[in-house]
């Protein structure tokens, strides 16, 4: 008893111990292979398939794989373990009883373990019997060899004559009724007879002879109660063992399951968290290549997209309050003069006709500027929201290009600037293009080189070029040019080189972005070189329409 | 008379400052630059100096 109860400490001890070990040493694990350095040598030493598959396996193998563990493990450490008692046990019976056999049916049967008990006892009252039966007239004898079997779950009857002379056992009466005779079955030593009242009881029986001529029979009367207890013992740590196996394997596959599954949930958890509260620096790192990890890097995905776009409105919004005040400031300027002259007129500043037409006239030019500037931001806007509706239609680039560049050169002919003019494209390349917007573009252009030229004879060419997909417009000019600095900028909404936006010099600023938003909806691209003081070239790209044309 | 320098490179608000000015009986001078303002101003003699901020 004492001993089994100190197995079962010893293995809770065990099994505490072993679980405090495992839990930290999955901690220093995981730092383990943290480090790069380790990991490398880990991954360097062991077969690289057999920790990948590990590492990386999916989620759905690690659950049958768990599956199975749970179902076999506990029942092949189950055999080992009961294999391993039985041994113990067996020695342990044997020694206690003295069992020589080392067959092990008998276990099970517990008639035949009954049987075996007894045997030597037997053997030896049955010497005894046949040499001195007078022995079993003396109650010190009796009490002795009572002794003996009383430690074996069994006790002697006696009996002389008709009378029963010695009863092991206080209950003994009870069975004394279903005693055999005398030589009722014949002496037998390996007989027994099977008693079953109350219990099932193995009687052996002894006849001989008293040295008076009584009759006499002793009787090993051996109850078994159910079974042997130490057998009762053996099951019963069969049975705990078995039992904490199962925990224990349990145990390990929550542990993994648990690293696979609840650990990056966990992770992701706090990660919506992070975000919820607008922290969008929280990274997640994913482990493994299985549904989790995969779930871990698209979030990871997810997340820098989210920032990216609250950059992005954040820029638009920064954006959008800097068009706001650049339109102030612009409208500010002809604002001032209107109010100025309007107030001149009415003080009677203006006291000479001269002067009031004067007046009158920059007023009225000066509400024409605002005019032009908001309608600038109109087209804009529209353009920038896709509100206005492209017409767009195969055009012969020789044909269009030369209809503007004419229009252009009456222009420029009344303010004196030189316009050159060449057409390198074959008469019959088209192009996709929404004619009106097309002209609005080169006349800005065109509108710019005028507005900027710093030379006595100005001069501007225009250059079309064929370049395999495309064709490219170049406008080239001998105005003030764009300084390095500002080249980059100069398509953005509302840049001005001149940092005091003076009217007198330029114009808004919102030209050249209309510009390029209008090619770029043509699917091309814009650019311009430049270099101060000398002049300025404008090029643009659009494609070619071209006829797809199949192999029939 | 009082002298007065205007240095704004706006010109049609330099004018009509300039009218104003010299209804209420000022002489005045416009300068259209920062630099070319900053060199009359050195050189010549003024009583008062109208400044635009940006220019």
């Amino acid at each position: 008893m004492a001993g089994r109860a100190q197995a079962c400490l010893a293995f809770c001890c065990g099994a505490k111990s072993f679980c405090l070990f495992y839990e930290k040493f999955r901690i220093y694990f995981t730092y383990l292979i943290g480090f790069p350095q380790i990991h490398a040598i880990i991954k360097n030493n062991i077969p690289p398939l057999l920790l990948e598959r590990v590492i990386q396996m999916k989620l759905k193998t690690r659950l049958s794989i768990s599956f199975c563990i749970i179902i076999f493990v506990p029942i092949l450490l189950a055999a080992f373990v009961i294999f391993g008692f039985q041994k113990f046990h067996m020695r342990a019976i044997e020694q206690t009883y003295g069992i020589e056999t080392g067959d092990y049916n008998y276990l099970l049967n517990s008639f035949q373990l009954l049987n075996q008990y007894t045997k030597k006892e037997y053997a030896y009252l049955l010497t005894q019997a046949s040499e001195d039966p007078d022995l079993f007239l003396n109650d010190g004898f009796l009490d002795q060899e009572n002794q003996k079997l009383l430690g074996k779950y069994s006790y002697l009857i006696v009996r002389k004559g008709e009378n029963f002379t010695y009863l092991g056992k206080e209950d003994a009466d009870l069975r004394v009724a279903g005693l055999p005779w005398y030589e009722e079955d014949g002496p037998d030593a390996e007989a027994g007879t099977y008693v079953d009242e109350e219990g099932k009881v193995l009687v052996k029986q002894i006849d001989f002879l008293f040295t008076d001529g009584d009759k006499g029979t002793v009787f090993i009367v051996t109850a078994s109660h159910g079974i042997l207890p130490e057998v009762q013992s053996l099951l019963l740590d069969a049975f705990i063992s078995v039992l904490l196996i199962l925990l224990l394997t349990a145990g390990m596959l929550i542990i993994w399951i648990y690293q696979g599954i609840i650990r990056p949930i966990k992770n992701l958890e706090e990660a919506t968290l992070n975000i919820q509260q607008g922290n969008l620096d929280f990274t997640i790192a994913a482990e493994g290549s299985d549904e989790i990890s995969e779930l871990c890097a698209n979030f990871e995905e997810m997340r820098k997209r989210l920032k990216e776009s609250s950059e992005q409105q954040m820029a638009s919004e920064r954006g959008n309050r800097e068009l706001v005040s650049n339109i102030a400031h612009d409208l500010r300027t002809p604002i001032t003069a209107v109010k100025g002259y309007s107030e001149g007129l009415l003080d009677g500043v203006a006291d000479t006709p001269q002067k009031q037409e004067k007046y009158l006239r920059i007023i009225n030019s000066k509400a024409n500027e605002m005019d032009a500037l908001l309608n600038e931001l109109t087209l804009y806007a529209k353009i920038d929201t896709n509100r206005i509706p492209y017409n767009f239609n195969k055009i012969n680039v020789a044909e269009y290009f030369n209809d503007c560049v004419e229009e252009i050169g009456l222009d420029l002919e009344e303010n004196h600037i030189g316009l050159a003019y060449f057409n390198y494209v074959d008469n019959d390349v088209l192009i996709i293009a929404d004619p009106e917007q097309l002209k609005r573009s080169v006349n800005n252009i065109i509108g710019n080189s005028v507005k900027y030229l710093d030379k006595q004879q100005g001069l501007i060419n225009i250059r079309i070029k064929d370049v395999g997909d495309f064709i490219q417009v170049e406008i080239e000019d001998n105005g003030r040019g764009i300084a390095a600095k500002d080249l980059p900028y100069i398509f953005e909404r509302f840049y001005r080189t001149d940092a005091s936006r003076n009217s007198a010099t330029g114009g808004s600023g919102i030209g050249l972005s209309i510009v390029k938003k209008i090619i770029e909806d043509h699917g091309g691209k814009i650019w311009a070189t430049s270099k101060e003081s000398v002049g300025t070239v404008m090029y643009f790209v659009i494609r070619k329409y071209q006829e797809v044309i199949s192999d029939e | 008379m009082s002298k007065v320098l205007i240095i704004e490179d706006e010109v049609a608000i330099a004018d009509l400052e300039k009218d104003y000015l010299e209804l209420s009986g000022f002489e005045v001078e416009i300068e259209n630059s920062g630099d070319k303002g900053l060199e009359r101003a050195l050189r010549d003699d003024f009583d008062m100096y109208i400044l635009d901020i940006m220019l």
